[in-house]
């Protein structure tokens, strides 16, 4: 059955340990939200179940695919993580031309159709160094969702969002679980997972708790 | 192609010094602007200082200019979105064998240019036979010194990605001031198998041995030094740095 299989995950950074011991079993379709506050280690096991850091111990498993032995990385994911840029000389739609271009999955067509959904104007020619904080935050999310998906993991994707950025990012979630896309969702902000997840889990200090 | 665009101007930045410096260096050699110098004058004893005036300019400061100017190609495409590339590429070592290539078409890009800029102001008004042994002197160096740049900027890089590029730059510039040193004969009593390991020494033997053929401090001089040792080591090395590099970046954590 498709399911990401997480068991007895630990991984510690300069001494500290980031993921203790974290078992979970997510099944696919859904969309499941993960708060905690600042530190808290929301980040790192999305950055575990992505194939982006190794664990120590335990092993994490992808729609029956082991990541780090199977596969370095999950098929079919999209990701926004923070303190990930793009080509700041680009344009938005340059920079995911280039992006499209390594899995030739979409065209220019797919390319304007995730700008559109993520409320960018794929015509813009401002460079991404020109775009505001929201403008980038979007443009991380358009190439989140711009290919066909099977999971996407979302890393505070409300971050720099104004009122507008926020339905349209709940929007795009509620489309693409209709899609069957299984979502992860990090937030330090309860409340709003509340209105988009199945289920929720609570991190504290590289522990998880259920919601 | 829009990476190639990212990195034209400081190409063509590069390419000018480069011819720069050749022709500079010919004119401080040899006092004269003539290919014939470069391929056929028989350095003497009286040559020496400038000589090595010469190695210093013509094989330091483009090299310096070059690797200062691209140090942070692998730094750069890892903070531009390289997280997104790597997760479509599956793979951590594709993205960084990509990544090494295309460093390997920007030295490529840059030797072919620079050389044939300078030729082709050198030869220029010059007779046929003189075009024929400059282009025979060309293919021979320009694989060697393809294969020295690909080596530095490799090390450039790599030590980027992990520490910033800046120091990354820093770390090869006491590689190419020993190489330097030592193979002006400065240092003739240094340790001699530190000619043969040091990259950079590879491409200042080679501007001795092909280009001036100093008796004093070429690399006739040191046993066991030739063209196809210096070929197969630096693809050795090219190799050995692009190996050791995948098996570490494979178990890197990113963004940690």
């Amino acid at each position: 059955m498709d399911q990401i299989v997480i068991k007895n995950a630990c991984k510690s950074i300069k001494g500290r340990l980031v993921l203790d011991d974290v078992c979970l079993t997510l099944d696919a379709g859904n969309v499941y939200g993960f708060y905690g506050a600042n530190g808290s280690g929301k980040t790192m096991l999305f950055r575990a179940i992505a194939g982006l850091i190794r664990l120590d111990k335990g092993e994490i498993s992808v729609f029956s695919e082991r990541i780090g032995t199977d596969t370095d990385f999950p098929k079919n994911m999209g990701l926004i993580i923070e303190k990930v840029g793009f080509w700041d000389e680009f344009t938005g739609f340059d920079n995911l031309k280039l992006l499209a271009s390594i899995q030739r999955k979409i065209g220019k067509e797919g390319i304007k159709e995730a700008m559109s959904r993520v409320g960018l104007d794929y015509k813009d020619r401002r460079n991404y160094k020109r775009y505001s904080l929201g403008m980038k935050q979007r443009l991380g999310i358009a190439q989140a969702i711009m290919e066909r998906l099977k999971l996407l993991i979302l890393d505070e994707p409300t971050n720099a969002l104004d009122e507008d950025g926020l339905k349209l990012i709940h929007n795009i979630i509620c489309e693409e679980r209709q899609k069957g896309v299984t979502i992860l969702l990090a937030s330090h902000n309860a409340e709003e997972l509340q209105s988009l997840c199945q289920k929720q889990y609570k991190m504290c200090d590289g522990r998880l708790q259920d919601g | 192609m829009q990476i190639l665009k990212r990195y034209a101007l400081r190409m063509v930045f590069c390419c000018v010094v480069t011819i720069a410096c050749t022709l500079l260096s010919v004119t401080v050699a040899f006092g004269l602007w003539d290919i014939k110098a470069i391929v056929f004058v028989q350095g003497g004893a009286g040559l020496s200082m400038v000589n090595t005036v010469a190695a210093i300019i013509v094989t330091c400061f483009p090299v310096f200019t070059f690797s200062y100017l691209f140090s942070g190609v692998l730094c750069d495409g890892y903070n531009a979105m390289g997280i997104y590339a790597i997760i479509r590429l599956h793979s951590k070592t594709k993205w960084l064998v990509i990544k090494l290539v295309q460093i390997c078409a920007i030295v490529l890009l840059y030797h072919c240019v620079s050389y044939c800029g300078a030729a082709l102001i050198l030869l220029s008004g010059k007779a046929l036979d003189i075009w024929l042994t400059s282009l025979e002197v060309f293919l021979w160096l320009l694989p060697l010194n393809v294969l020295m740049s690909c080596a530095v900027l490799f090390l450039t890089n790599l030590i980027g990605i992990r520490y910033g590029s800046s120091l990354g730059f820093l770390a090869i510039v006491p590689l190419h001031l020993i190489s330097i040193f030592l193979c002006s004969g400065i240092a003739a009593g240094a340790v001699k198998p530190l000619y043969f390991i040091l990259p950079s020494a590879q491409g200042v033997f080679t501007w001795h041995d092909n280009a001036v053929v100093n008796e004093v401090f070429s690399g006739a001089t040191i046993k066991g030094f030739s063209l196809e040792y210096s070929y197969i080591y630096l693809f050795v090395l090219v190799m050995l740095i692009l190996f050791i590099s995948c098996m570490r970046f494979k178990k890197t954590d990113l963004l940690q």
